[in-house]
């Protein structure tokens, strides 16, 4: 199991404070504070918090966007620090954005897929086979053509989506790019992410506080104040309601109905709610 | 205002369409120095007739062709007017007080007024049948070669295709924060020009911090798609010369060819 790890997050801490003569002495705030995480091909891991929780910073640290102060990231076993590396890293580790607006970069749907691809020099033929396969992996193939800007937000997400597999990662973290969209486009996007996961078996981090996201995920990591808090199954994680909601997450909608009721399941989805509900009743 | 046409360009699948961009660049600046290089009618007339040929070659609507002409109608009527008064050679029409018409003048400024027409309607043609993303491919191309200057070049380049992917982006973004200074009580119409200029700050304010947002997030976009710079970048799109390309290349060849024998054959206008 160790050579399987893609991505591996070694006690980093992270501050944005400037380093100067009064902070140098006091304990600097950290934004990512001791966070060890490991991710593992195939994965599929949710990681939420509210706003401030280190969420995103950690996302950043995935792929030597920003560099930990101390501990270590480690892409297929290459840390983070090694600048000579960096391309390699970005290639194995790709991040998608909140906005799909500002990682579009060129004017045509196709030409946008490809820019990845290009920049890491790879053969025309070689492009022009990923950008299709990419294109049709988000089901945006039809659209190649078009411009980004006549594209609803839903699919100028995909497209975004669509440009970072191009560059086929192993590992894919969404860094909250579902929260700027509309529910439709939400659902287009999620849909996108979970064929990611099954069909492509590419690692999905995807950083929310959407819980009806977190849900899908194999596992659901919780971040307070840039320490994790919970880390574990959806089914294990929503257990502790009374602390999430401490912290200011919600449960699933459908858990909380169900602890409302008094139930007894452990109850994650609108179907499960249903037949507990039912069960319960027949009882 | 999502529909806005940038660079106007009109596409289509003529002949001229699909040309390749760097030899519609190549040929559109050779045209425009032809074009200085006619120095009477007949040479002239070659010019006008070939740029008919184009234009009924792009299928592009005679209308929208006068339109690239409206916005310098002033620019050559005043060229116009200009050399009509100013030349003095040749026989006198008509003469009031210090102006005087002479033939050479009027002859002038016909010839004025056609190059410049000409002039503007080719490199519009340009415009018309090329998309901006390939413009400016084509020119990166183009200047590639150039080893010493090949990184300023893709610079541009992508500068200029950025431009051209955001310029949608920040008119909606525009017309949002209008909407909210407006719905705040903002008074953009009204006003002397002065007012109405000032009252544009605060819209321009938050456009421009929002923009500046926006490049920040692009680059950290870009970054992760492994962009950096030219050095050993390649695109998907090979361009390539077909036969169309060669025979546009000929046609401009003889054209030039003919120019240059009339302008010898025949008696200097200027």
């Amino acid at each position: 199991m160790e050579n399987d790890i893609i991505l591996q997050f070694n006690n980093v801490f992270f501050t944005y404070d400037e380093e100067t003569e009064e902070t140098q002495s006091a304990e600097p705030h950290w934004a990512v504070k001791g966070v060890s995480l490991d991710v593992h091909k195939g994965d599929y891991i949710a990681v939420l918090g509210h706003n401030g929780s280190g969420k995103s910073t950690l996302a950043k640290l995935s792929n030597a966007i920003l560099i930990p102060d101390k501990g270590q990231v480690l892409v297929n076993g290459i840390p983070t620090t090694d600048e000579d590396k960096t391309m390699e890293i970005r290639q194995h580790v790709g991040m998608v954005f909140q906005n799909p607006d500002n990682q579009i970069v060129a004017t045509i749907v196709e030409e946008d897929v490809a820019f990845g691809p290009e920049n890491l020099g790879l053969k025309p033929e070689k492009i022009r086979k990923r950008v299709d396969d990419a294109l049709h992996a988000v089901g945006m193939y039809e659209f190649r053509e078009k411009e980004p800007h006549k594209l609803s937000g839903g699919q100028k997400q995909r497209v975004a989506i669509a440009g970072i597999i191009a560059m086929q990662p192993e590992c894919i973290v969404l860094d909250e790019s579902t929260a700027m969209l509309d529910p439709k486009g939400r659902k287009e996007v999620m849909a996108t992410i979970e064929s990611l996961h099954n069909d492509l078996g590419m690692a999905v981090v995807t950083i929310t506080h959407n819980m009806d996201e977190a849900v899908l995920a194999d596992k659901v990591v919780v971040m307070e104040k840039g320490e994790i808090l919970f880390s574990g199954t959806p089914r294990e994680v929503f257990k502790n309601v009374e602390e999430l909601r401490r912290v200011g997450l919600d449960v699933p909608q459908s858990t909380l109905l169900a602890m409302k009721l008094g139930l007894k399941d452990e109850v994650l989805t609108p179907e499960e709610c249903a037949e507990a509900i039912l069960k319960d009743w027949k009882k | 205002m999502s529909n806005i046409t940038i660079g106007q360009f009109f596409p289509g699948n003529s002949v001229i369409h699909r040309m390749d961009p760097r030899m519609k660049l190549v040929l559109t600046f050779i045209y425009i120095i032809l074009i200085f290089v006619c120095k009477n009618f007949f040479a002239l007339g070659v010019m006008v007739l070939s740029l008919i040929v184009v234009i009924l070659l792009s299928k592009i609507p005679m209308k929208i062709i006068f339109k690239s002409v409206k916005p310098i109608m002033i620019i050559i009527a005043f060229t116009a007017v200009l050399n009509i008064f100013y030349i003095d050679d040749g026989d006198i029409l008509f003469q009031w007080a210090f102006l005087k018409v002479t033939t050479t003048g009027v002859y002038t400024a016909i010839f004025m007024i056609v190059r410049i027409t000409a002039l503007v309607i080719a490199s519009s043609m340009l415009t018309y049948t090329t998309s901006p993303t390939l413009i400016t491919d084509g020119i990166e191309r183009l200047l590639s070669p150039l080893k010493f200057m090949k990184n300023s070049v893709h610079t541009i380049a992508m500068m200029m295709t950025i431009a051209l992917r955001f310029i949608p982006t920040l008119v909606d973004e525009f017309e949002k924060i209008t909407n909210a200074q407006k719905a705040r009580g903002a008074d953009l119409e009204t006003g002397t020009l002065v007012e109405r200029a000032k009252a544009l700050i605060p819209v321009l304010v938050p456009l421009f911090i929002t923009s500046f947002r926006r490049a920040y997030e692009l680059a950290f976009a870009m970054e992760c798609r492994c962009y950096h710079g030219a050095e050993g970048r390649t695109r998907m799109k090979i361009m390539k010369y077909t036969k169309l390309d060669a025979v546009a290349a000929l046609f401009i060849f003889i054209v030039g060819g003919g120019v240059i024998a009339l302008n010898i054959f025949f008696e200097h206008l200027i």
